[in-house]
């Protein structure tokens, strides 16, 4: 019998069920996949370290030959051997190149923004990964693999043609495989990257080619701590010199994408949860007359409440499979912006999460089920007979009044059933508003990471142009004479000032990696020496600027490691000397991980003692800055007399730092703009039609006083209007005050600890919201016209 | 006397399992301005249908209809929409009434909607409290719609379907769904609204409520059997004292026409 009761309901009333039914299935995809991506993400650059055999500890160095190792590299391994922390290491050889020993493929040009490493793919260091996420196990000779980075930078694809030429006269050609993903350097933020060949290749290159040679230790460690500070105390000279941890954190920036992605499943659940909520309650009340008659005919509460259950269950079941399907390409499509660099765990792989969660959205509309036909109980045979209504009511349903308001009958109307029966429309309401967070939380991101106001947090002097010249600089850091560096600033300065170009003073920021301590504490920051500089000219969040030969500003992540503040003495090894400096001023940076120090251009120190690290290339600052078209022919005037150097600005220099995390959240964001919208729509549709099929008597009998469908599409129209109005602006005005909390956590470890966001208005709070909101009504009222399909007659229907 | 509603060559035809159902054939008949017309035959011989399709509520299949001195069945569904809402009353059997209004909002809804007359909120606001008053249902004003008896929210739909000062009043069973004492106050409402010269067009299976009006159509499978004069009760009531008999009276002759239909 109830067999024949459920079968009756389900085939009757085809379209509520139907809308019921699609809302179950969008929860399972959103709830399935964003659950799962969630879990992906959290674990996402672990699951990546430990699939690429990352080790606890890493260290690069240069100089020397595979017959002749560096005395870095002979101090290293006797290092290594007698520490006692050490478990075990393994010595890979690695090659250093830069842009001018690369021969593109013809008609295009090869940029690369450092130095670049150039290994075998069978390293002991770690393995790497094709795009699709597949061990690279072989590679035939003349093949090579490069980062995605330089691949989209320098729009290189598979098949093209690429060689390395060095001064000595060696030619190598290669053939693109296509990109790699590299745990080590595969991020932005490591300012380096790494190409790889076959073993062969590399064989022949060490050999003949002539380019700098380095090795790359990675190491297993009992106590990593004790380790770190035994190789601090070191004080060895390297091109990076890092544990796990810090390697990981270099992944911040797609951690930022991921970030955004996590809380857009977030989001989803949350509106999934509301949406199932709204959709039973809304269905159980639809069923009121049936309840009342069965009740009228003697039925048990408990078997009419079993009935309604088995529906809900057999439904949710339907629901939930077709969901855990559509979660899998739906997961993926949203997955796709992280895992370009990073290795994540193969979500098909892994469809036990899906399944669970799609156990959990039957489980949840079950309950909610449940929850909902406790109604039943109140529900009497008087329900059906008077239509749901028994003649009882404690609260007064018109809230606003027609009479002596001067609004249009339609507009009053919407505005009264939004007051009267505002949970109806509160899943709407939370829909918009959390849509709207979504699109203008990584909207905020961007732009602050686009401003000009970035290269404050990058800890770098207001400069006009950038000279970057990788090959200059290495040749600088290799002669190890401080003058040489002044000498090639004046030979800039002086060639624009032949050229007729305003020059105030051309300066240079160099980078150094030295020992600091405080009592016991210590730590190996990044250190700036700025050339041509005035520490003045820099941003301090207190104190100030250190000017004298013994004053230091360090960041607030430095001062927290050593814990050392404003008026402290720390020591820095200044190559076989520890020397004492007054902390002056405390700063932020988003340079490595916000690890750096500041020591003003009075200190001395040989630079052949302790080779830089890396420099920023020759800062130009103007006497005066032209208008921007003015600008742009200047960058274009410039090009020539520094061929083998990128000339730009310092806001694109910093993005070219920050690296594709702008394009990357950029395409993240059309694609949330995308979802958002289709989200927004798919709920106001299914909404509409239910309301559709509940009000088809109010319709009919609006019809029937003379009210065209133009009239009841106006008033049904206005009431999504009104509510999607309010989100939007709840979402809106709340979306910024949200991003310092979320988005700034992401700055925050990144070493800026007090973001100021980058809020574009018109974007922001006009173009966004404006977008959302005609879309989501144009949706509406293209479903509102099936009003015209509701006829006069139906006022009778019940 | 004019016409209020002109009927010519009416047919509605069905279509229901490619079978075709002749539900109207070919209806003519006129209702003069002022008169209370009331509908009657057995079920399905097409009472509503014909009530409908002359209201402009349902579109015929052929035939004219001229309300109001306007031709209808030609109009578009904007044009429809605004005959029904400005040029005709309608009161079903069922008081359909929108559950989040009060009792005066649901009232007023279709007079702002109008902007026949131009008239002023206020005047509208004003007109609504006369008729309110006039029907006797001033009190419930601020109530909701489950807060009254169904005598009361039939006379609020009365009042709803006059505020645009229809030139006619449709009506679908008004008593149908109401107890005896209820029948007998909306009645005499729709009696009093008649005397005040409001043209009325009523569907009814009730006899008593036939009786009241001053003619009466007997429609058998779609077609027009007979028609039934009677003078008008209200001039009768005033010309002899003896309201009970003269009411006796004309349900007898009524009773009387009806069983002659075969009713």
């Amino acid at each position: 019998m109830n067999f024949k009761i459920l079968k009756r309901d389900l085939k009757r009333k085809k379209s509520m069920n139907f809308i019921l039914l699609l809302f179950i299935l969008l929860a399972t995809t959103f709830i399935a996949s964003s659950v799962n991506n969630v879990l992906v993400i959290m674990n996402g650059t672990d699951y990546f370290m430990e699939r690429a055999g990352i080790q606890d500890y890493l260290m690069l160095t240069v100089g020397g030959s595979r017959e002749v190792p560096s005395e870095t590299d002979r101090d290293i391994e006797s290092f290594l051997k007698e520490e006692k922390q050490v478990t075990q290491y393994t010595v890979d050889e690695v090659m250093y190149f830069t842009s001018g020993e690369v021969v593109p493929p013809p008609e295009k040009k090869i940029q690369l923004d450092n130095y670049t490493m150039l290994s075998s793919f069978q390293i002991q260091q770690q393995k790497f990964f094709d795009r699709n996420n597949r061990e690279i196990k072989s590679m035939e000779k003349g093949t090579i693999y490069l980062p995605q980075k330089t691949m989209i930078a320098n729009d290189l694809n598979a098949g093209d043609t690429i060689a390395i030429h060095t001064d000595n006269g060696y030619h190598k050609t290669f053939t693109i495989n296509g990109y790699a993903k590299d745990a080590l350097m595969g991020s932005d933020m490591m300012g380096a990257q790494r190409w790889i060949i076959s073993n062969q290749d590399f064989e022949e290159m060490v050999l003949k080619s002539g380019l700098p040679y380095g090795r790359l230790y990675s190491v297993s460690c009992k106590d990593l701590e004790a380790f770190e500070q035994s190789n601090v105390d070191a004080g060895f000279s390297t091109m990076f010199n890092g544990g796990k941890a810090l390697i990981k954190m270099a992944y911040v920036m797609d951690m930022v994408v991921a970030a955004v992605l996590l809380l857009v499943s977030l989001c989803l659940v949350i509106i999934s949860v509301v949406m199932l909520h709204f959709n039973i309650v809304f269905t159980v009340n639809e069923d009121y007359k049936e309840i009342g008659i069965m009740k009228a005919i003697g039925i048990p509460e408990e078997a009419i409440r079993r009935l309604y259950l088995s529906k809900y269950f057999l439904m949710a079941m339907v629901g939930a499979v077709l969901g855990l399907f559509a979660s899998i390409p739906f997961g993926r499509m949203l997955l796709e912006q992280v895992t370009q660099r990073l290795v994540l765990q193969e979500i098909g792989g892994g469809i036990g999460v899906p399944f669970l969660t799609s156990i959990l959205v039957v489980l949840l509309v079950v309950l909610f089920g449940y929850h909902s036909t406790r109604r039943i109980k109140k529900l009497t045979p008087m329900d059906a007979i008077r239509s749901g209504n028994n003649g009882e009511r404690f609260k007064r349903k018109g809230m606003i009044k027609l009479a002596g308001s001067k609004w249009r009958a339609t507009t009053f109307l919407a505005g009264n059933d939004c007051l009267s029966e505002f949970r109806k429309y509160l899943v709407l309401l939370i829909t918009s508003a959390v849509g709207i967070w979504l699109v203008i939380m990584p909207v905020n991101t961007i732009n602050t990471l686009c401003s000009e106001q970035i290269t404050k947090w990058f800890t770098v002097t207001d400069c006009d142009i950038y000279v970057s010249n990788e090959k200059k600089i290495a040749q600088l850091i290799t002669s190890g004479d401080r003058q040489c560096f002044y000498d090639y600033l004046n030979q800039v300065e002086e060639k624009l000032k032949e050229e007729g170009i305003d020059v105030s003073k051309v300066v240079m920021e160099v980078l150094f990696r030295f020992n600091i301590r405080h009592g016991e504490d210590s730590c190996q920051p990044l250190v700036f020496q700025g050339l041509g500089t005035r520490t003045e000219d820099y941003f301090y969040d207190k104190g100030t600027a250190p000017v004298q030969e013994n004053e230091i500003a360090i960041t607030r992540i430095v001062s927290d490691k050593i814990h050392a503040d404003i008026g402290d003495t720390v020591y820095l090894t200044l190559g076989k000397e520890e020397r004492a400096f007054v902390v002056t001023a405390i700063f932020q940076s988003m340079n490595n991980m916000g690890e750096v120090i500041r020591i003003p251009e009075q200190v001395e120190f040989d630079y052949s003692d302790i080779p830089a690290a890396g420099s920023f290339g020759a800062q130009v600052i103007l006497k005066e800055r032209p208008e921007e078209e003015q600008y742009k022919k200047l960058l274009l005037q410039i090009k020539p007399l520094f061929p083998d150097a990128k000339i730009e600005s310092a806001t694109a220099y910093i993005q070219r730092q920050i690296g594709s995390i702008s394009e990357q959240l950029n395409s993240l964001k059309i694609l949330i703009l995308v979802i958002v919208i289709t989200i927004n729509i798919l709920v106001v549709v299914l909404m509409q039609k239910m309301f559709l099929i509940r009000e088809r008597r109010e319709i009919g009998m609006l019809k029937a006083i003379g009210f065209s469908n133009s009239a009841i599409i106006s008033w049904q129209t206005k009431r999504i209007m009104l509510i999607l109005f309010l989100g939007i602006v709840l979402g809106t005005v709340t979306a910024t005050p949200f991003s310092q909390i979320t988005s700034g956590q992401v700055f925050k470890m990144m070493g800026a600890s007090k973001i100021v966001f980058e809020i574009r208005p018109l974007e922001v709070y006009v173009m966004y919201p404006i977008v959302l909101f005609v879309a989501t009504v144009i949706a509406c009222v293209i479903v509102m016209l099936r009003v015209r399909k509701v006829s006069i007659q139906e006022i009778n229907v019940e | 006397m004019a016409a209020a509603l002109q009927v010519k060559n009416l047919s509605k035809t069905y279509i229901t399992n490619k079978r075709q159902n002749n539900v109207l054939k070919n209806i003519n008949f006129t209702i003069e301005a002022g008169e209370m017309v009331a509908i009657m035959g057995p079920s399905g011989s097409g009472k509503s249908t014909l009530l409908y399709s002359v209201s402009g509520m349902d579109r015929p299949t052929a035939g004219e209809v001229m309300l109001a001195g306007k031709e209808i069945t030609s109009l578009n569904e904007k044009g429809l929409a605004q005959v029904r809402l400005n040029d005709m009353g309608f009161i079903f059997q069922q008081m359909h009434m929108l559950k989040n209004l009060s009792i005066i909002d649901n009232i007023l809804l279709p007079a702002y909607q109008s902007d026949k007359n131009h008239r002023t909120k206020q005047e509208i606001n004003a007109y609504c409290k006369e008729l309110m008053h006039k029907l006797g249902i001033s009190e419930i004003a601020e109530n909701d719609i489950t807060e009254v008896s169904g005598g009361q929210l039939q006379r609020a739909c009365i009042c709803r379907s006059l505020m645009n000062q229809p030139a006619i009043l449709f009506a679908d069973e008004p008593t149908g769904a109401l107890n005896r004492g209820a029948s007998e106050e909306v009645m005499g409402e729709l009696m009093r609204l008649n005397e005040e010269g409001t043209t009325i067009m009523l569907v009814s299976h009730d006899l008593k409520v036939a009786a009241k009006c001053s003619r009466i159509l007997y429609i058998v499978d779609g077609n027009i059997k007979g028609e039934l004069k009677l003078p008008r009760q209200g001039q009768a009531l005033k010309e002899q004292a003896d309201e009970k008999s003269i009411i006796r009276e004309r349900e007898r002759k009524v009773n009387n026409w009806l069983n002659d239909m075969g009713w």
